[in-house]
């Protein structure tokens, strides 16, 4: 099989894998217990807290600049 | 993944003062000038003693104060509830800010809670909010996630 064959089945098989991949996802979100993800997320947030201070800015800031633009 | 913490706190337009200042007696700064930048720029940046980022975005519009009223408690465990923005106001939201990362949770917003959204909030508060922003593909990216 030569090179352009490989990407074109490779193609192929993401395409077909593609909406089953957003299915699974659909189910899974749907599916999920909060409190269950939390707790599995724990030790990432607490590994992200120890190694990345907090950013300087926030999208919020953002936000508020676009809010600002609005009638009050 | 987020690690930060974000907050409204309706304060109304000029009454902002003794929120920032009680806050910043309670919580460093993140900045230098805290309580400067949020006077002028209605966002409170602060940290938690354990590094936790604090953004606290000080409301005055009608959409902010129905945003607060609307929050429900949502219990995290045994004397830990927490209120959070309905659904609905989330959506708005994320779809507001429109990064990549934010329509993806907005469309995990829509999967877990399809059946019971208001549809017409979502449209009337986020119409207003794609327009001032010029960004009408905002409106044209709700339509697809109601097909979700």
């Amino acid at each position: 099989m030569d090179e352009r064959e490989t990407i074109r089945r490779w193609v192929e098989a993401w395409k077909e894998a593609g909406p089953e991949l957003e299915r699974i996802r659909s189910r899974e979100v749907q599916e999920a217990d909060n409190l269950k993800v939390l707790a599995a997320l724990e030790g990432a947030f607490n590994h992200a807290l120890r190694t990345m201070p907090p950013r300087p800015s926030s999208g919020l800031v953002e936000m508020q600049e676009w809010l600002a633009k609005l009638p009050r | 993944m987020t690690r930060d913490v974000d907050l409204t706190l309706f304060t109304g337009f000029a009454g902002e003062a003794p929120y920032i200042d009680a806050l910043l007696s309670a919580y460093p700064g993140r900045i230098e000038s805290a309580g400067e930048f949020a006077r002028r720029h209605r966002t409170l940046l602060l940290r938690t003693p354990g590094g936790v980022g604090i953004a606290i975005s000080l409301g005055a519009l009608s959409f902010e104060e129905s945003v607060v009223g609307r929050a429900t408690a949502f219990s995290f465990g045994p004397g830990l509830d927490i209120r959070t923005c309905s659904a609905e106001d989330l959506i708005v939201l994320k779809l507001f800010a429109s990064r990549p990362l934010d329509i993806r949770d907005a469309e995990g917003v829509v999967l877990r809670h399809k059946q019971r959204l208001d549809w017409s909030y979502i449209e009337t508060q986020l119409r207003p909010l794609a327009a001032v922003k010029g960004e009408p593909e905002i409106m044209t990216t709700l339509a697809r996630l109601q097909r979700l």
